[in-house]
């Protein structure tokens, strides 16, 4: 899923700084399970912002509401009447929500609350950790279902490089190697020679920007 | 449940202001096995809060006999309380006495009348136990009501056939009382058939005549007509009390359907999950600790000596201390509940609860093993969705309550305002003594503070406080799992919120001290209240100059 981190306060505050009357929409679903903009997040930045303000003396009025997820137009039709009755939205969906609002309100500025951080999974409450890039181009199936692209630090595809150190990033000593990690994998599937394997320099076309996908 | 605003000496109560709006898709089994729908758990974790006010609220609306019903019910709440797998049934009718010989005896305020918004009458024909529970309903539903009795004294078989050492006389009248408050109006000595009739009434003008007139001897009411109805003993023969209101309420539905041109068949009962705990899970959690084992308290009675003398009643009722530890006694069966069109399966309750009760289910949805719910709370404050509904007052109200402790009266012009949020299961206390105790802080009570969210300490401060804090149990005395560290981690994370906004991290404690140390804290608040006096005024400045209030009370 993707993940996100709310701004720092101080920052969403510069932000609204020229405008009276502010909504914070919150999404119901990514940003909601990664603890940055769901329901409950809004209503806490909501009531934080409600609070700043008030001891800066500004007479602003700040709205929260949460809507199933931002990046679909039909949750968006809800949104018609509130937009209308504000200067300015914090989205804290994704990029995504955050471009999916600005198509459908184009009069309205529309601003990010959150960082978009990147696409992963909970490795425990509250931890997340980045899994994949979206390339475009997988090859999970040759690194035992480790992605050295994104969990490489140098995102090598022939790796590991000599900076692996037991098993840590020479690069971050916190982060694990992705390449011992996928030795250790294919070792247990008996499919150590596809470590042997030279991947050619990587086709970056393989996903033209922006992508696009139709089904067929 | 509207009472009149007169004050009294308890802490601020919320009893007008807390709509009790809950998702009733499960209920207590408590509740389930009473006929007339009394929120037993609920007012039993009121009475643990020592909000016997809003107790005593809370019972009136579905039991107008609370007097009555607190002495002489045959408690099949009881029969199906949760907490007998553990040890013995929780005392609910021994409770129920205790809040309203409290209400009594602290002779708090009736209700006010209801204004009579709807233009038709509605007659009674009966002052017992239906008749007056019909009448409530109907009035509070803003109908205008008169209620002919034949006797001269209302209250039916309650007053005519119970000793007065089961039933005293003024708590029979005191019972009525609230139910007249409402506005209803009674006419005693007038007996159907030989003062007036039903023709009679319908050409007076009343829309619908309920009868109730209970069946003291045999007898054969008349062909039914139309807009007229018969409950209770009158057309069933004689029942408990408990089942008498509860006909009076269908009656009142009836009566009101019939009058809006609506079915006049009793709606479908709603099939809630009734939260009926394991046994196995049960004995388990005692094995591990989870529940102490607390044997009921017993009802004090007159010795034979004693009460040889006079009619006065056997039975002593509970001292304000016993009543506290027998209510505290309760599971809080079914308190917790997932709103599905929210949840999002993020799976933070299936990771977080101390006691692996949500799950997930075989359609991948979570769900709220209500049969082992310990109702710590500890899911609702970390789901951000928002998606889980906390029903038992305690949660559900807290927002209301901390805003109804802010509106209340600055103590003194120098003091700062401070609220402090106590958990009940530490302090042992009632009201009275926590207000005697800490006059000058604004004290609302809770069963564990882990129940208390970033967001009711935000709301706090954002309403008005200068200074939060919270106080419980030290680790290891907490009546649930996890509690203390919860309560910890939201506290800190709050501090670090309060720091952003420019607040300080200062104005927000947390203290966990051994159980009822009331004078350990008595210390620790005046620091506090030092502490607050020097970062005062507050930079949130005056609170009535907040026009958002109402803005943001719908989303919260």
């Amino acid at each position: 899923m993707i993940v996100g981190k709310q701004k720092p306060l101080s920052e969403i505050r510069e932000m609204i700084a020229e405008y009276q009357k502010v909504l914070i929409l919150g999404c119901g679903t990514c940003v909601t399970i990664c603890f940055a903009g769901g329901e409950r997040e809004a209503a806490i930045l909501a009531s934080s912002l409600r609070m700043a303000d008030k001891i800066d003396g500004k007479e602003r009025v700040i709205t929260e509401y949460t809507v199933k997820r931002q990046c679909e137009r039909e949750f968006l039709e809800e949104l018609d009447e509130k937009v209308k009755e504000v200067d300015a939205v914090v989205s804290l969906a994704c990029g995504i929500g955050v471009q999916a609002l600005a198509e459908r309100f184009p009069t309205t500025p529309i601003l990010p609350g959150l960082n978009t951080s990147f696409l992963g999974f909970p490795d425990e409450h509250g931890v997340w950790s980045e899994t994949c890039s979206a390339c475009g181009n997988c090859i999970l199936d040759q690194t035992g279902g480790i992605c050295p692209i994104t969990r490489c630090t140098k995102g090598l595809l022939n790796g590991p490089c000599g900076g692996t150190n037991n098993g840590k990033c020479e690069v971050d000593p916190e982060k694990d190697c992705a390449w011992t990690l996928i030795y250790q994998r294919l070792e247990k599937q008996g499919k150590l020679d596809l470590m042997r394997q030279y991947y050619p320099p990587r086709n970056f076309q393989a996903v033209v920007r922006p992508g696009k996908i139709r089904m067929e | 449940m509207k009472r009149s605003s007169k004050k009294s000496t308890l802490s601020p109560t919320v009893a007008q202001t807390i709509p009790f709006v809950s998702q009733r898709n499960v209920e207590p089994p408590c509740q389930a096995a009473c006929p007339a729908g009394v929120r037993v758990r609920d007012y039993i974790a009121l009475i643990a809060q020592g909000r016997y006010q809003d107790a005593d609220s809370l019972i009136r609306d579905k039991m107008p006999f609370s007097s009555a019903c607190g002495r002489i019910c045959y408690q099949p709440c009881e029969a199906e309380c949760n907490r007998a797998l553990v040890d013995e049934p929780v005392a609910i009718m021994y409770l129920k006495r205790f809040v309203s010989d409290y209400a009594y005896q602290t002779k708090l305020p009736l209700p006010n009348p209801v204004a009579k918004t709807r233009a038709e009458r509605i007659a009674i024909v009966g002052a017992g136990p239906s008749g007056l529970t019909a009448a409530q309903d109907l009035a509070k539903l803003a109908y205008t009501v008169t209620v002919f009795e034949a006797s001269p004294f209302p209250g039916g078989t309650l007053r005519a056939a119970l000793p007065l050492y089961r039933l005293p006389k003024k708590l029979l009248d005191w019972d009525i009382e609230n139910i007249l408050a409402l506005g209803i109006k009674l006419n005693t000595n007038t007996a159907l058939g030989r003062g007036f009739s039903l023709k009679e009434l319908r050409e007076e003008g009343y829309s619908a005549i309920l009868i109730a007139t209970g069946a003291d001897r045999s007898r054969k009411l008349s062909q039914p007509e139309i807009g007229v109805f018969a409950i209770g003993d009158s057309s069933f023969g004689p029942m408990w009390t408990v089942h008498a209101v509860a006909a009076g309420h269908q009656g009142a539905v009836s009566v009101d359907n019939y009058v809006q041109g609506k079915s006049t068949m009793p709606a479908k009962a709603n099939h809630a999950l009734v939260a009926k705990r394991e046994k196995g899970d049960l004995e388990e959690k005692v094995f591990q600790g989870y529940i102490k084992p607390k044997p009921r308290a017993a009802m004090p009675l007159w010795g034979p000596l004693e009460s040889i003398h006079d009619l006065v009643e056997m039975e002593l009722g509970y001292s304000e201390e016993v009543a506290l530890q027998e209510a505290q006694r309760c599971l809080g069966c079914g308190a917790a509940e997932i709103l599905e069109a929210k949840c999002t399966a993020c799976l933070t309750c299936v990771r977080l609860c101390p006691y692996q009760v949500p799950a997930i289910t075989p359609l991948n949805t979570v769900e709220i093993r209500v049969e082992r719910c310990q109702a710590c709370g500890v899911c609702v404050g970390e789901c951000p969705a928002r998606a889980i509904a906390f029903t038992m007052p305690g949660i559900e109200d807290l927002i209301p309550q901390i805003e109804a402790a802010l509106e209340a009266k600055p103590v003194s012009k120098t003091k700062p305002t401070i609220i402090g949020l106590y958990c009940s299961y530490w302090a042992k206390a009632g009201p009275e003594l926590i207000k005697e105790r800490f006059p000058s802080i604004r004290m609302i009570p809770l069963l564990c503070i882990a129940k208390v969210d970033t967001l009711h300490l935000l709301k706090a401060f954002e309403v008005g406080a200068h200074g939060v804090f919270l106080v419980g149990c030290e680790e290891g005395d907490c009546s649930y799992q996890k509690g203390v560290f919860w309560a910890k981690h939201r506290v800190e994370s709050t501090k670090k919120l309060l720091a952003e906004i420019g607040l300080g991290r200062e104005r927000l404690e947390i203290y966990n001290l051994p159980a009822s140390g009331l004078e350990q804290l008595a210390g620790l608040a005046t620091e506090f209240t030092q502490r607050i006096k020097q970062l005062t005024p507050s930079p949130l400045k005056n609170r009535r100059q907040s026009n958002d209030r109402r803005k943001t009370k719908a989303t919260v």
